[in-house]
């Protein structure tokens, strides 16, 4: 089984392609850098983009396409190119004829609100949030994939909805805002919030590589915590701030203005959770989560000091 | 290994002085004894006096000990066994409210984040801390008689389906304090909150550290799955807000999507009432425009609201009845039949009308609203 992986060069897709590299059957090519240390993986240094894409994908004919050169969450302001290379991808995909593709996406996708179910399905609506961002690029790679995966029924495609990453070699918004030395909270919300463990994640990419399940998965560590709860397991303070919730009243526009310029994700997240059901996951994928997010906290700041 | 016990048997024999909480116990169970021994001209001031003892003493069993020390001083200073003298009860009064102000300490200061909640945000903890409050609300304020309990099931997955009163979730409270106080196995039932509650700030974290969980049959579902007794009150958000005169008559009750999330999870469907909330606070008017402009789903005025500012909030002290009924008959049917709008719609018509003969019942049966 042929796998391609893009953005081989970061340290998640460098995992997944070591893993993945080390099962007698696989053989794994990997693009855009380098991985030191796995002679396993062909790797070819440059991304390359529109119709070279395809004649590269073409040449390598892989069975199995793994994508992790995504506008990761750490050029989480890259906006639209992450869709466009995703289209992109997509189209060369199908020419070569393609078996599966494994996209990375988020359980931002859902958006935090009142009306969230306590654990949600991947059924649940997608939520582009008001302002652009992360989590609205998410949702547009979502339904292009979603179209794709209408169109051409041969090709499996899985989309892994992965809860915050909170690790080495990793960053997610959420990771960002917890690095702060004084992140911000709404007084009186304390929503529960999920995370995962980059190894998690590793595992998780690797089992839909190699299995036949498609569709959307939500990835996410097993314990849940209060984001309050989160702040000071990561050794921080957290500064509370008046909160929006009456938002009939003006007054409180300055301290939304204020928490759009502060915060890497909406604001909605401070004040509502967005938790999503792993159980699909774990039927279907096999796949069971090893760390907790209380660990992973622990190891982020351990990293740090 | 068998030293081991031994060794801590030794140490406790060393250590004789009364660590600080069972010194402000002793402190508060001497007042006990010299209230009971007063001849009892007014029993009813003497139970109430007993009863708030009874809640400071299981209070400070949970406080540390500077504030089980603070606790004793206040009552060796200023408070007399003469529970007919003001001065009693404003002691009385301090003593609760710094325990009080101790306890919304204690539950902010875990500020190493070393606490665990349950998947959906409960925190036993805070459940533990609260339970005295609940106790006494239920024991003295209320006074609070339960009938059918025998109905609740002791394991698996249990739906109570209840009228909706009184502005803030009590009747909620004194539901699950009911399951855990009278049943023969205590369980903590999970209340089913008005979603709008979740967008209020400091009620929305406090009812989710209580275990309680917004209204979404989706929720509802995987509690009953996981084995949950699960209370809901199918009202909708004009439940809460039911004028004084409407007292007692359903509003918009729809229980069908919650009837589905109990079949769905083959999960028995109780109904229950609560009489005697809708007392607790006597809605006169709505101030719909001024709700609105909060972003609040509704702004009532009673007597008390908004005119005492937040003593306005403490509910007046009727007598409460809660009557569990047998089980609806779902026998024959499983989880398909959730997709059968028809069997549906029949049992929660069924449910609506049961609850609706057993609060006129109730009412025709209760002799008093506060007495008794």
């Amino acid at each position: 089984m042929r796998i391609l992986i893009t953005g081989i060069g970061g340290r998640l897709a460098g995992l997944v392609g070591a893993v993945l590299a080390a099962r007698p059957e696989t053989h794994v090519i990997g693009l855009g850098g380098s991985v030191p240390g796995f002679d396993q993986i062909e790797t070819i240094a440059g991304m390359p983009q529109g119709h070279e894409l395809a004649a590269t994908m073409q040449e390598l004919a892989p069975d199995v396409v793994i994508h992790l050169d995504q506008p990761g969450e750490e050029r989480w302001d890259a906006a639209r190119a992450g869709q466009i290379q995703t289209i992109d991808l997509l189209r060369a995909c199908v020419a070569a004829r393609v078996r599966r593709v494994v996209l990375r996406s988020s359980t931002l996708v859902y958006g935090a609100s009142a009306d969230n179910p306590a654990f949600l399905p991947e059924t649940a609506a997608l939520i582009p949030a008001a302002s652009p961002g992360l989590q609205t690029d998410y949702v547009a790679i979502e339904q292009i994939a979603a179209e794709y995966a209408a169109k051409n029924p041969a090709m499996a495609i899985v989309s892994l909805r992965c809860a915050p990453i909170v690790g080495q070699g990793a960053t997610s918004p959420l990771a960002t805002y917890l690095r702060r030395p004084r992140p911000l909270t709404l007084a009186g919300f304390d929503p529960r919030i999920q995370l995962l463990h980059p190894d998690d994640m590793v595992v998780a990419f690797a089992l839909a590589a190699l299995g036949t399940a498609q569709g959307a998965f939500n990835l996410a560590a097993s314990d849940l915590l209060l984001l309050s709860q989160a702040i000071l397991l990561a050794g921080r303070k957290p500064t509370s701030l008046p909160s929006a919730a009456f938002s009939g009243l003006r007054l409180v526009q300055p301290v939304t203005r204020l928490l759009r310029a502060q915060l890497p994700f909406d604001a909605a997240f401070l004040q509502f959770a967005c938790v999503a059901d792993t159980q699909r996951a774990k039927m279907e994928l096999g796949w069971s989560p090893q760390h907790t997010a209380a660990e992973a906290l622990r190891q982020l700041m351990n990293m740090e000091n | 290994m068998q030293n081991e016990p031994e060794s801590e048997e030794i140490e406790i024999a060393f250590d004789t002085t009364p660590s600080p909480q069972e010194q402000a116990a002793e402190a508060v169970q001497e007042l006990e004894v010299e209230i009971r021994n007063h001849e009892a001209t007014t029993p009813d001031a003497q139970h109430i006096a007993l009863d708030l003892l009874r809640l400071v003493r299981e209070n400070t069993a949970r406080l540390g000990a500077q504030a089980a020390e603070r606790v004793q001083a206040i009552l060796k200073d200023g408070m007399s066994s003469d529970y007919l003298d003001p001065d009693f009860w404003r002691g009385l009064g301090m003593v609760l409210d710094y325990q009080f102000k101790e306890i919304q300490a204690l539950i902010q200061r875990r500020v190493k984040g070393e606490y665990s909640t349950d998947a959906y945000g409960k925190d036993d903890e805070v459940v533990e801390l609260v339970r005295p409050f609940a106790g006494f609300l239920y024991r003295t304020w209320w006074r609070v008689t339960t009938i059918g309990l025998e109905h609740v099931p002791s394991d698996g997955g249990v739906l109570l389906v209840a009228n909706q009163s009184g502005v803030l979730p009590w009747d909620s409270a004194m539901i699950a304090t009911a399951i855990l106080k009278e049943h023969s196995t205590p369980r903590v039932a999970r209340t089913l909150h008005q979603r709008w509650m979740s967008a209020i700030p400091v009620l929305a974290p406090a009812l989710a550290a209580l275990g309680q969980v917004p209204a979404l049959p989706e929720n509802a579902r995987r509690l009953l799955e996981e084995g949950e007794i699960v209370s809901v009150f199918p009202e909708g958000p004009c439940g809460a807000a039911k004028l004084f005169r409407d007292r007692y008559k359903l509003a918009g009750f729809d229980a069908a999507e919650f009837v589905r999330a109990a079949l769905q999870a083959n999960a028995p469907i109780i109904p229950l009432v609560v009489i005697g909330a809708e007392e607790t606070y006597p809605v006169l008017a709505n101030l719909d425009r001024v709700a609105k402009l909060l972003g609040l789903p509704f702004l009532p005025i009673t007597p008390l609201f908004p005119w005492l500012g937040p003593l306005g909030l403490i509910p007046l002290p009727s007598k409460w009845t809660i009557v569990f009924d047998a089980p609806l008959d779902i026998s024959g049917l499983d989880a398909s039949a959730a997709d059968d709008p028809a069997i549906v719609t029949r049992l929660a018509e069924a449910l609506r009308m049961r609850i609706e003969s057993l609060l006129k019942r109730g009412l025709a049966e209760r002799p008093s609203v506060f007495l008794g």
